[in-house]
C-alpha cells in the first residue's frame, strides 16, 4: 500500500512540473492578450483621418498604418490560439474527448472569426486561401499529437486502475503516520484535473470573446476580459497548496 | 606603367601583361589577390548593417517608450487643473507642485526622445555608410597590389570584374540588397524626424501653433547628418518631404500644433510603434541571403 501511495506521490511531483508550464504558458497568454487588446482598443482611432494630426501630409499614412497594426492583430491572434493549444497536453489526465471536441470548436469559431476579418477588410484576400490552409495543418497536427499524448496517457491510466479496481474502501482510507491516504491521492489529483480542465474551457472561451471584439473595435470594455485571463478563477492558490500539503506532509514548515 | 616595378617584385609572381592596360576584367591573379580582400571587407560592412539594424530597434524602442512617457505628463499637465483631489486639497500648493513636477518631467522626456531621434539618425548614417563602402579597389602603383575602399582609379570599378565575392553574387548585387535595406531605414527615418517634431512641439502652455517648424534643425548638426542619409539637399537647402516608401507625399505647410487630442499623440505613437516603412520580414530576408553567401 506505501508503495502505492508513493507511486501517486510521484505523479503529484509530476502534476507539480505541468503547472509550472501552465505558468509559463499563462504569461505568455496574458502578454499575447495585453499586446491584442491594446491594438484593438486604438484600430477605431486609426481609421479616423481626423486623428492623424500634422501625419496627415504623408499621403498614405492612415492605410498603412491601419493595416500595419490590423496585420499585427492577427498574428498576435494567431499567436495567442496556438498557446492556447499548447496548454493542451498539459490536461494530461484528461480523457475526456467532450474537451477534444470543444477545442476543436472553439479553434473553428476563431476560423470563422478570422474569415470575418477577411471579409470585412479587403487586404488579405490574396494570401487568404494560403494563409488559412496553413493555420489548419499547423494546428489540427498539435491537436493530433495531444490526443496521441491523452490517449497513451489513457492507457497507462487503465493499467494502474485495474490494480486499484480491487481495492477496498476501507484500504483507500489507509492512512500509515502522516502519509496521505489512497482516497486523498485520487481525489486531489481528480480536483487538480478539473480545475485546470475548466480554467482551460474558461480561457477558451475569453479567447474566443476576444476575438470577436476585435471585429466590434467600439466596446472598450476588454479590461474586464483580462482580469479574468489573470486570475484564473478556476485554480484557487489557496485550495491547491491545501492538496499539497496532504500529499506532501513531509514538505510542510 | 605598373609592370615593370611589380615584375622586379618577388611578392607577386606570375604577372600577367595585360595588366599593362587597364581593363574592366581584372587579370587572374589579381582577382586572386582580391577576392579575399573583397569578400573581408564585405562582410565587415554587413555585419556593421547588421549592427546598426539592431542600434535602430533599442533607440526606436527607448524613443517610443520616451513619446509615451511625455504624451503622458502632457496629458496629465492639461488635466490638472480640472482634477478632482479629494483630500489632497488640503495641502498647500499641491497642484502648483504637482504642475512644477510633470513640467519638469515634460522636459526630460524631450530631451531623451530628442537624443533617441538623433541616436537613429546616426545609425541610418552608419548605415548608409556601410552600404556605399563594398567596393574594393586596387590601390597604388607600388609593389604590393593594396586594396582599399576608396577609388583613386576612375578605371577601376572596385566590383573585381562583376565576379561572385563569395559563392554567387557579385558586388553590385550585394549593393542592390544593402541599398534596398538601407532606403527602408531611410524612409522611416524621416516620417519618425515628424513624429518627433509633432511630439516635441507639444506644449501645455502655448496655446495656438509653436515655434517649432519643419524646416528647423532639431540640432546643430543634423543637417549635415540628415545630408549624408539624401534627407536634406545641401544646394537647394531643403528637406525630403517624409512620405512612406511606395507614396507620394504632399509637401508639408509644418507648422506644428502646441496643443493636441489625446487621439491625435495615440495615432502618433501607434505610427511611432508601427515602423510602416520598414519590412521587417524583408530585411531578415535580406540579412539572411548575405549570411547565405558568406556562410559557406
Amino acid at each position: 500500500m506505501e508503495g502505492m501511495v508513493k507511486k501517486y506521490q510521484q505523479r503529484f511531483r509530476k502534476v507539480r512540473d505541468l503547472m509550472e508550464q501552465w505558468d509559463g504558458l499563462q504569461s505568455r497568454l496574458i502578454s499575447g492578450f495585453r499586446d491584442a487588446s491594446y491594438i484593438i482598443i486604438r484600430l477605431p482611432l486609426l481609421q479616423d483621418p481626423k486623428n492623424y494630426g500634422a501625419l496627415d501630409s504623408v499621403g498614405g499614412i492612415n492605410d498603412a498604418v491601419f493595416r500595419n497594426r490590423f496585420h499585427s492583430l492577427q498574428t498576435t491572434l494567431l499567436s495567442i490560439n496556438k498557446t492556447l493549444l499548447s496548454f493542451f497536453p498539459l490536461i494530461y489526465l484528461s480523457v475526456n474527448s467532450a474537451m477534444l471536441h470543444y477545442s476543436l470548436a472553439s479553434f473553428c469559431l476563431f476560423l470563422c472569426v478570422i474569415d470575418c476579418c477577411w471579409m470585412g477588410f479587403q487586404f488579405f484576400n490574396r494570401i487568404g486561401d494560403c494563409f488559412r490552409g496553413w493555420i489548419f495543418r499547423e494546428e489540427i497536427k498539435g491537436i493530433v499529437l495531444s490526443m496521441e499524448r491523452l490517449c497513451n496517457e489513457a492507457r497507462q491510466l487503465v493499467k494502474g486502475g485495474s490494480g486499484s479496481g480491487h481495492l477496498t474502501a476501507k484500504q483507500l482510507q489507509l492512512r500509515v503516520g502522516v502519509k496521505p491516504c489512497l482516497a486523498d491521492c485520487l481525489d486531489g489529483l481528480a480536483i487538480l484535473h478539473d480545475m485546470h480542465r475548466s480554467e482551460y474551457l474558461l480561457k477558451c472561451s475569453l479567447v474566443s470573446a476576444l476575438s470577436t471584439l476585435a471585429l466590434k473595435p467600439s466596446s472598450s470594455d476588454l479590461g474586464p476580459l483580462e482580469q479574468l485571463l489573470v486570475d484564473q478563477p478556476n485554480i484557487p492558490k489557496d485550495e491547491v497548496q491545501f492538496i499539497f500539503d496532504i500529499i506532501f506532509p513531509e514538505e510542510i514548515r | 606603367m605598373e609592370t615593370p616595378e611589380r615584375a622586379s617584385s618577388s611578392a607577386s609572381p606570375n604577372q600577367s601583361p595585360i595588366r599593362a592596360s587597364p581593363s574592366p576584367l581584372p587579370p587572374s591573379s589579381d582577382t586572386r589577390l582580391w577576392r579575399p580582400k573583397a569578400a573581408r571587407n564585405l562582410r565587415n560592412q554587413w555585419e556593421k548593417l547588421e549592427i546598426s539594424r539592431s542600434q535602430w530597434v533599442s533607440s526606436s524602442s527607448d524613443g517610443r517608450s520616451h513619446a509615451t512617457s511625455l504624451v503622458k505628463a502632457y496629458v496629465s499637465l492639461k488635466s490638472i487643473d480640472s482634477m478632482q483631489l479629494g483630500v489632497l486639497n488640503d495641502m498647500p500648493d499641491i497642484r502648483k507642485k504637482a504642475h512644477a513636477k510633470l513640467f519638469k518631467q515634460q522636459e526630460v522626456y524631450r530631451s531623451k526622445l530628442l537624443s533617441s531621434y538623433k541616436a537613429m539618425v546616426k545609425t541610418v548614417g552608419d548605415m548608409v555608410t556601410a552600404s556605399k563602402s563594398m567596393r574594393c579597389y586596387v590601390q597604388g602603383s607600388s609593389s604590393l597590389l593594396q586594396f582599399s575602399i576608396s577609388s583613386d582609379d576612375s578605371n577601376d570599378p572596385g566590383d573585381g570584374g562583376g565576379i561572385p565575392v563569395f559563392m554567387f553574387l557579385p558586388i553590385s548585387s550585394h549593393e542592390q540588397l544593402a541599398e534596398e535595406l538601407v532606403q527602408m531605414f531611410i524612409f522611416e527615418l524621416n516620417l519618425k524626424r515628424l513624429l518627433v517634431m509633432e511630439l516635441l512641439a507639444i506644449d501645455s502652455e502655448v496655446q495656438g501653433n509653436s515655434e517649432l517648424c519643419w524646416s528647423n534643425a532639431l540640432y546643430p548638426t543634423e543637417f549635415d547628418e540628415l545630408s549624408l542619409c539624401s534627407l536634406y539637399s545641401k544646394e537647394t537647402c531643403e528637406l525630403v518631404p517624409p512620405s512612406l516608401i511606395e507614396g507620394k507625399s504632399n509637401k508639408p505647410s509644418m507648422k506644428f500644433k502646441s496643443d493636441l487630442k489625446s487621439d491625435t499623440l495615440e495615432v502618433c505613437l501607434t505610427t511611432w510603434r508601427a515602423e510602416v516603412n520598414i519590412d521587417s520580414q524583408r530585411v531578415d530576408e535580406i540579412f539572411a541571403i548575405a549570411r547565405e553567401e558568406w556562410a559557406r
